[in-house]
């Protein structure tokens, strides 16, 4: 029964990353929302949700990636405690595609809820 | 930026030098804004640390931040990285540099008994390269780097010998060809030898020069192809071979003016 074990491990793991991989973009675009975040803050926020254990360096790329996409901009502002600092706002495009992708995870999430009844 | 302690320096490097070789098979990351996330992101998780902060900090904050590869999405890497990421890169883990290794040993073997070191002598090569590459930098392979390099080494070196001298020997040889008929030799009454010399050297000189202003232009081909041994090559060592060739070449012309105006007199005939 070990192998099996090991086996179903594989699998929660390589279904839970995937999941959390999908999730990433959402909960970045959520934590800044209508404020403006420093990168390290939104790594910080994100990583208080237990579920999404993430390394810590998956954030920056994405950050990175969505600001080319155009749903992120950035602007530098100086920091009393150190280096210039890289500040994070949704765009136009951001705060339009975010209701969106909410309403998508809602149903997703209502409707996997409503199967769980169902045999 | 919080001072960190010898070893912790050290071992920001090493991560940063990963990061850095991994980020070179993505086109689209931006390297220098990632690099600076990544120091930012050290900085403020260091922030209080009593300093110099000791490796074992920095460790867990690395450890948190994740693998150097993670910094490369999958979506960014080219087909080159993709197969890459599937090696191991672990650095106790000895399998490529055994498999280039052996491949390497059994051309050598195999070297009189037909051309098989043809095929074996380049997978020796590219599995060296690959595993190179897994490792995201030279000083990540330790003591491996003992089995990689002679594989590595038997194309680089060949590689650059025909690259710097081969044009010249080639011009040797059709000079050599070519003495009779050419006006130099007739007008000055050289000799065949100082003749077919004096081609080789203007013909490299000539070489180097244009060599030199293309790898000035693009000194990363340099780098890429004789990696890890030209790692440090820059504009400045391309300018620096371009300098070879107008010093050959002022060498050169000042031998030719010497020998026709008879300064060596019956030698090199």
């Amino acid at each position: 029964m070990h192998y099996s074990y090991d086996m179903d491990d594989r699998f929660f793991d390589n279904w839970s990353t995937q999941l959390r991989k999908g999730m990433l973009e959402l909960c970045i675009l959520n934590a800044i929302g209508g404020t403006r975040l420093y990168g390290y803050d939104i790594v910080r926020r994100l990583r208080e949700i237990e579920a999404l254990v993430i390394s810590e360096g998956t954030v920056y790329p994405i950050l990175s990636r969505l600001r080319r996409e155009g749903f992120l901009q950035t602007t530098i502002e100086e920091s009393a405690e150190g280096p210039p600092r890289k500040y994070y706002r949704l765009t136009e495009k951001g705060t339009g595609i975010l209701p969106r992708m909410n309403d998508c995870w809602v149903k997703m999430k209502t409707g996997a809820d409503g199967l769980k009844g169902a045999v | 930026m919080v001072e960190l302690s010898e070893n912790a320096r050290k071992g920001l490097d090493g991560y940063l030098r990963q990061v850095r070789s991994y980020l070179g098979w993505s086109k689209s990351l931006d390297r220098d804004e990632i690099e600076q996330n990544i120091t930012e992101h050290i900085e403020r998780e260091l922030e209080g640390a009593p300093e110099p902060v000791s490796s074992s900090a920095l460790e867990g904050v690395l450890a948190r931040l994740g693998s150097p590869r993670q910094w490369v999405p999958p979506e960014a890497l080219s087909w080159w990285g993709k197969l890459i990421v599937k090696l191991p890169a672990d650095s106790q883990d000895w399998r490529l540099a055994y498999v280039s290794f052996g491949l390497l040993l059994f051309g050598f073997i195999f070297l009189s008994f037909g051309p098989i070191w043809l095929v074996l002598f380049p997978a020796a090569f590219i599995t060296a390269r690959a595993a190179l590459a897994a490792a995201g930098s030279p000083e990540e392979l330790g003591a491996k780097r003992w089995l990689l390099y002679p594989s590595l080494l038997l194309v680089c070196l060949p590689l650059a010998s025909a690259l710097l001298g081969g044009v010249g020997l080639i011009a040797g040889i059709i000079g050599a060809e070519l003495s009779e008929l050419h006006w130099i030799r007739r007008e000055s009454n050289m000799g065949v030898v100082a003749f077919v010399i004096t081609s080789a050297t203007l013909i490299t000189s000539l070489w180097w020069m244009v060599m030199g202003l293309v790898f000035c232009k693009w000194p990363g081909c340099v780098r890429h192809v004789f990696r890890p041994f030209a790692d440090g090559f820059t504009r400045r060592r391309a300018l620096a071979l371009a300098g070879a060739g107008v010093l050959l070449l002022a060498l050169t012309g000042g031998f030719i003016a010497l020998y026709m105006g008879g300064a060596f007199g019956p030698l090199m005939s």
